[in-house]
């Protein structure tokens, strides 16, 4: 069915992203942006910086009112739940994003004090004994609504869109501006209703227009806590396993592209200064 | 410290006298680790980890187990062959199974340098802090990580082969972005010969792109004629080997060499004439492995001759089912023009309107049967106008086949290749500086 689906009319969509897709949207887009270390320009020599600056804690306007990212080193099933950390700091949860706006940051006892904090988060780890141990994401979840929102409610909401399950490639700046992610399987959405499976797609945005574009998010009944047992950082490289629970969410008007062209046909040519 | 050949040749003998299972084969390494990571122009971390490990792979009945350790005394060399037999005795057949190698004899490479293996701690402090003073006396933020690794080991077989062998390996990247935040620059290189790898130099040229950078442009992304440093076609190319030129991926109809009815494009002529990409162990500048794919002795590998696919890389259970004999490489990746070369700055000399990309980043693939991949410029972009560097730029999303930007009509030159490594990780390859007419930015990024 994969093979036979047709490809993709590059173009403006609607999208339905579910847990399975959603969860490293999150990671690459929210995750390693609210690293403190990268704005303290600490990984600047490999995974980047954060456009993301201690200046806009509580004024920088990440996404729409409906987004609430929670960090949280507590949440059951999740891969980076500890009781405490590297520094024996507990196991805690705080917002990163309440109703759409930036607030905080992932911290450590190094650098808490360096944005106004008086304690750390719990968020140092090492790999192993060998490695040395440095800033780690935590667990940061998308918060689902408090009503009973079905998947099959967000699709009905949609003239024309694309409905992705899965990971596939993943592509960042090193500011976590401007993202390329494709999925495992799409799903064309017709006047409200998922239709046939399409094959080459991938979406292109940035970071805060994307999450702007958030309106419709499933209830806790679709909430899924998904993780990467690999997420690589740092100089030597070391790996952190993460989880970012979701449920689906959809978004207005992103751009979709066909990467079976080899040229990225229909990427639209945007600029965002 | 690192294992010697009697050492690894004795652990490999006790861990297959060990073993009961129908065939085996043990490997045993040691290595050494050493860093300095630098940022916000201060050290950030150093250390030096040392390990040896062990592992095995039996199979019983044409089954399968493997089990490693990293402790090698006797008692853990038996609980590991215990648990490799019982993982064996309890899993399906491996129905890729190919007997382990007999006696091979394998021709040394130069890959292991004593002054590298044994870096002095002190020198190394020594030219980080000549950097950071680099950083302060040009005005710039910087950030960097000097690392050095060794390692020796070797592997056994059951069906009586034994290699052994050691390696080098130094880099020092650095990150030099201006106090405004508007500008990066970076530059990389990395050698198997401490004696060859210039800090200074590396320090210097990413202060330079940082300090020239400033005032970017936005300028319309779209299809440009690209001039690629070394760094860039490292990042894009760099990683040109086994998966890239993998037979069964080809032959099994899912990559970019595969042609229809099951068959693959060996023969055709695919790149532009004046490419060959090739393997070559004995590389003085880039040495290999003597060893290919588990224990195959290393030859020189032609990959593509004059723009035609000369060689796909069959492993030993495709070669067997394909009726080839396997593929002796790749080990390292080399790119050379068959014609006259430019240099970096002839390229620009020659161009009436292009863009210069320093370096590419997070370079993720999109469409394997195209050799589609996405990514972003960073650090250092500029805008070439009538044969001179006009204005820096700011940075672009790209979406390109590299099959595509190799093709025939689209190289438009190239120069002698340099050792230059993937700013996203991996080892050194021997790549030409190159001008190619098409490339297709696709979106801007703001980031610096």
């Amino acid at each position: 069915m994969k093979l036979s689906a047709p490809s993709v009319t590059p173009g403006k969509y609607d999208l339905v992203l579910h847990p399975s897709h959603l969860f490293l949207t999150i990671h690459e887009s929210v995750g390693h942006p609210t690293e403190l270390d990268r704005a303290l320009l600490w990984e600047a020599n490999y995974a980047g910086t954060s456009f993301l600056t201690p200046d806009k804690t509580g004024k920088l306007q990440f996404g729409s009112k409906m987004v609430n990212f929670v960090a949280d080193r507590t949440q059951p099933q999740g891969m980076a739940t500890v009781g405490y950390d590297d520094e024996a700091v507990p196991g805690q949860s705080w917002h990163l994003v309440k109703d759409g706006v930036f607030v905080d940051w992932q911290t450590t006892r190094d650098t808490a004090k360096l944005v106004g904090k008086n304690k750390s988060y719990g968020c140092l780890h090492a790999d192993s004994w060998g490695s040395v141990p440095f800033p780690r994401m935590p667990n940061v979840s998308l918060t689902p609504s408090k009503d009973a929102v079905t998947q099959d409610d967000l699709v009905a909401g949609i003239d024309k869109g694309i409905l992705i399950y899965g990971r596939g490639s993943y592509s960042i700046d090193q500011q976590r501006y401007n993202f390329q992610f494709g999925g495992q399987t799409f799903w064309e959405i017709k006047n409200g209703k998922v239709a046939g499976m399409l094959r080459d797609v991938a979406y292109q945005s940035r970071t805060t227009d994307f999450w702007g574009s958030l309106d419709g998010l499933g209830g806790q009944a679709t909430y899924e806590v998904p993780g990467s047992p690999n997420d690589g950082k740092g100089e030597p490289g070391q790996s952190n396993a993460v989880s970012h629970g979701c449920p689906p969410a959809r978004f207005r008007q992103i751009n979709v592209l066909n990467t079976a062209s080899g040229t990225g046909a229909g990427q639209m040519m945007e600029d965002h200064e | 410290m690192l294992l010697t050949e009697a050492e690894v040749k004795a652990l490999t003998q006790k861990i297959l006298g060990m073993v009961k299972a129908d065939d085996a084969s043990a490997s045993v390494d040691s290595n050494k680790q050493s860093h300095l990571r630098f940022a916000a122009n201060n050290v950030l971390t150093s250390g030096t980890r040392e390990g040896r490990n062990a592992s095995v792979t039996v199979w019983i009945g044409g089954k399968r187990g493997s089990a490693s350790t990293n402790d090698l005394d006797d008692a853990s060399l038996r609980a590991m062959v215990d648990q490799a037999e019982k993982i064996a005795s309890t899993s399906p057949p491996d129905r890729e199974y190919v007997p382990t190698l007999s006696k091979q004899t394998y021709r040394p490479t130069s890959g292991y340098v004593e002054a590298t293996a044994n870096l002095s701690l002190a020198d190394r402090a020594r030219q980080i802090g000549a950097i950071l003073a680099e950083f302060d006396k040009a005005g710039v933020i910087g950030a960097g990580f000097h690392s050095a690794n060794s390692q020796a080991g070797g592997s056994a077989t059951k069906n009586g082969n034994f290699e052994y062998e050691r390696s080098t390996g130094v880099g020092l990247s650095v990150t030099a972005r201006t106090p405004d935040g508007t500008s990066s620059g970076y530059f990389l290189r990395s050698h198997h010969d401490i004696a060859k790898l210039d800090t200074m130099r590396i320090a210097r040229e990413a202060i330079r792109k940082a300090v020239e950078g400033k005032n970017a442009r936005a300028i319309e992304p779209g299809v440009y004629t690209v001039v690629l440093e070394p760094q860039a076609v490292a990042d894009l190319l760099g990683g040109f080997g086994f998966g890239f030129f993998n037979a069964r991926t080809a032959d099994e109809g899912r990559g970019v060499f595969s042609a229809l009815g099951g068959k693959n494009k060996l023969g055709e002529k695919i790149f532009d004439e004046r490419i060959t990409i090739y393997s070559d162990p004995w590389n003085a500048e880039l040495p290999g492995s003597q060893s290919s794919q588990g224990g195959i002795p290393a030859q020189m590998v032609k990959m593509v001759e004059n723009g035609v696919l000369k060689n796909l890389v069959y492993n030993r259970y495709w070669a067997q089912q394909k009726k080839v004999e396997p593929t002796p490489g790749p080990v390292n990746t080399i790119i050379e023009s068959n014609g006259p070369t430019q240099t970096l700055e002839q390229m620009i000399a020659s161009t009436d309107r292009g863009i210069l990309v320093g370096r590419f980043w997070y370079i993720r693939q999109t469409d394997p049967r195209t050799a589609s991949s996405t990514g972003l410029t960073r650090d250092g972009v500029w805008m070439i106008e009538n044969g001179k560097i006009a204005y820096p730029l700011k940075n672009f999303r790209f979406n390109q086949s590299t099959v595509k930007m190799l093709a025939p009509g689209n190289v438009l030159a190239m120069s002698k290749p340099e050792r230059v490594g993937s700013s996203e990780g991996g080892g050194g390859s021997l790549l030409p500086a190159m001008k190619l007419k098409e490339f297709n930015f696709t979106s801007q990024s703001e980031a610096v």
